[in-house]
């Protein structure tokens, strides 16, 4: 298995980059320097600046289609193509995985249209493009996430038509997200919410943490860097600034929890990092899901 | 136990490899040309879906999906949204060349009806003889003729021109007013909802067709008897497309494209939330689609009517699908649906752990508070 970070020389073509470099353009401009035009790089920027400028806000764009399908991350590419500049340094994780298929085709379709140098390196990337997951390591001021978002509305698991949720935000009445809350506290004496933990910006509009696990909210609190959320299929993004208050609903008598696993990591060892199940050394076992870093801390461990 | 999928270049590169090889194993030439005329219905339905009119570039593109018309729209429409609107043209019902019109509500409307080329009226035989459509019956001939694939129609000795079918309703005040549509480009707004009836005929003439024919035909089923429509026309043919010469001034016609209009009309009157009648008229809907795909113009147009009549009632009081547009809107572009769905076949088991740890902790708590 190769690492990605090898593949920023030129690569075999894939269908994405075939489509990116066939020989006869069926259009005079052919693919652009970062695939989009500079109309609709204008179009995501200025939503982008009003997403930073109000944050939390769900700011409607007039997304373009990509060609990745709508769910897969036209939103977060979308984004990450209308901001991205020929200095970036890249990193693609999906569920904090570098190699995964997802990342794997976003990386070369962003690469290949920009020629920016790739890593799996969080502590080096300027630019991260995300699904699931925050990578685990410290990241600072000069890293940019965007993430990829499927659905951008904490409203939406309890008012469906976009007009109502739209005003409820305006008016900032979570009630129903409360309400959900509470019922969930008398009734198993714990929050079923899950991923995509509901959280107050700054005081103002709630936002969805979309996908991550609770386990990554806190690292959205007061961070150095800034985060932009892209949701191509609906149309919308959103931000959170730099040093902004990012704050999970949950009632003052109770905790906000994240997951726990009770194990450490099978492959690295380390405590109190986020876990999925994998096959270890042929046995089910808990480990990193943040796999650059967990790479590392295994060479690191052979190394002492 | 759930693993993740993930990626080698071996394996990739061995996929595409195994693609490329079935492919060229199909014959190489023209493959678009082959296609277009193979299946001239289908391209129509993804240029129709795409709300892109190019044959050659869409037969192309079924070529590349290898069939699945979701992608083939994805293709079609990636491809023209980084491409710069040049110009706007505006064409109406009445500009249309007619090579089909037929009026189920008259029998004998003004300019007559004209059954063109259709498969309405061959029967449903399976030929299992040869390559060779059954001939019995079947306007083949005349079908080849107008496939979309095909030059336009400058080959017809005169182009036929017809007033609409419901105007006779309208000239007798038998029709309910409706909304005044302005056209929208919903390829350059975030959404439909809430842009008017014009961007919500744009969305319909775009959506998926099973879809769109689903909720339009829930909408007949769901409602009183009263409720079925009546098809004052349906209307297929060339719609000329006409650009303003930017150096002339003068308007210069640059080409024309197959479509399909409907105009239908629902008996049941209007009445609104509290069960008034609002107007005792008949609702008249409206529908198009590029392309030959009828139903398409059909279902817009009922569901069209639905949403015209439900407008009487205050907003958000609409309980049928079929009734409520933005509930429409979220629903009916196919690649907002496919494109959704198939993301499942993406890994989630990072949100997935995060579900198991909640189901967990709820489990304890319960039989703790049961204990």
């Amino acid at each position: 298995m190769s690492a990605p970070t090898e593949l920023t020389g030129p690569t075999a073509l894939t269908a994405l980059t075939a489509l990116l470099r066939r020989d006869q353009p069926t259009h005079l401009s052919g693919y652009l320097w970062a695939y989009l035009d500079g109309s609709s790089k204008r179009e995501i920027r200025r939503a982008l600046l009003k997403a930073v400028c109000v944050p939390g806000h769900i700011t409607p764009f007039a997304s373009r289609e990509m060609p990745v399908a709508r769910g897969w991350g036209s939103g977060g590419l979308q984004v990450t193509l209308a901001t991205i500049v020929a200095e970036d340094v890249l990193k693609v994780i999906d569920q904090g995985d570098d190699d995964s298929l997802n990342a794997r085709t976003m990386r070369e379709l962003i690469a290949d249209s920009t020629g920016v140098d790739t890593t799996t390196d969080a502590r080096v990337a300027t630019l991260v493009q995300t699904r699931h997951r925050i990578p685990e390591d410290e990241l600072d001021a000069n890293t940019v996430l965007v993430f990829q978002v499927p659905i951008s509305d904490p409203l939406r698991e309890f008012e469906q038509r976009p007009t109502a949720a739209r005003q409820m935000h305006a008016e900032g009445d979570y009630a129903v997200i409360w309400l959900g809350l509470y019922e969930d506290h008398a009734r198993f004496e714990t929050s079923r919410f899950s991923h995509s933990y509901p959280c107050e910006i700054e005081g103002g509009y709630t936002i969805s943490t979309t996908p991550i696990p609770r386990y990554d909210v806190p690292r959205l609190h007061q961070a150095p860097f800034l985060s932009l959320f892209g949701a191509g299929r609906e149309a919308a993004v959103y931000a959170i600034p730099p040093h902004t208050d990012v704050t999970p609903i949950t009632f003052t008598d109770r905790d906000f929890e994240v997951e726990r696993f009770g194990a450490p990591c099978a492959k690295c060892g380390v405590t109190g990092s986020y876990l999925t199940e994998e096959i270890v050394r042929g046995r089910p076992a808990l480990a990193c899901s943040d796999t650059a870093r967990c790479r590392r801390r295994q060479h690191e461990e052979v190394v002492i | 136990m759930y693993t993740t999928v993930r990626e080698s270049q071996g394996a990739i590169n061995a996929s595409a490899d195994l693609l490329e090889q079935q492919r060229v194993a199909l014959g190489e030439g023209d493959r678009g040309a082959a296609v277009g005329a193979l299946v001239p219905l289908l391209v129509d339905q993804v240029m129709a879906e795409a709300g892109v009119v190019e044959p050659r570039v869409a037969a192309k593109a079924v070529d590349q999906a290898r069939g699945d018309v979701s992608r083939a729209v994805s293709l079609l429409r990636s491809w023209v949204s980084c491409l710069p609107r040049q110009d706007t043209s505006s064409a109406g019902w009445r500009d249309i060349e007619v090579e089909r019109r037929i009026t189920p509500a008259f029998s004998e409307p003004d300019g007559g009806q004209y059954l063109g080329a259709s498969l309405d009226y061959a029967p449903r035989l399976l030929n299992l003889d040869g390559a060779e459509a059954p001939r019995n019956g079947t306007p083949r001939d005349e079908a080849a003729r107008d496939e979309p694939t095909g030059a336009q129609p400058e080959h017809h000795a005169e182009t036929l021109t017809l007033p609409r079918g419901a105007a006779r309703l309208e000239q007798q005040d038998l029709i309910a007013a409706t909304e005044p549509t302005e056209p929208v480009d919903l390829t350059r707004r975030a959404s439909a909802a809430g842009a008017g009836r014009g961007a919500f005929q744009q969305f319909l003439s775009r959506a998926e067709t099973g879809a769109l024919t689903a909720l339009a035909y829930t909408a007949v089923r769901e409602g009183p008897k009263q409720a079925d429509p009546t098809l004052v026309e349906l209307r297929a043919g060339q719609l000329p497309v006409t650009l303003t010469h930017p150096r002339t001034g003068n308007p210069v016609r640059v080409g024309t494209f197959p479509v399909t209009t409907c105009e239908l009309v629902l008996y049941h009157v209007q009445v609104d939330s509290s069960g008034e009648h609002t107007d005792s008229r008949f609702t008249l809907g409206y529908g198009a689609t590029a392309g030959r795909v009828e139903r398409r113009a059909i279902s817009a147009a009922m569901l069209d009517a639905r949403v015209t009549r439900a407008s009487a009632n205050s907003p958000g009081t609409t309980t049928l699908p079929s009734d409520d547009d933005e509930w429409l809107i979220t629903a009916l572009d196919g690649q907002e649906a496919t494109g959704f769905v198939e993301h499942l076949k993406l890994a989630h088991h990072v949100s997935f752990a995060s579900d198991l740890d909640r189901v967990r902790m709820v489990g304890e708590r319960t039989e703790e508070g049961e204990g």
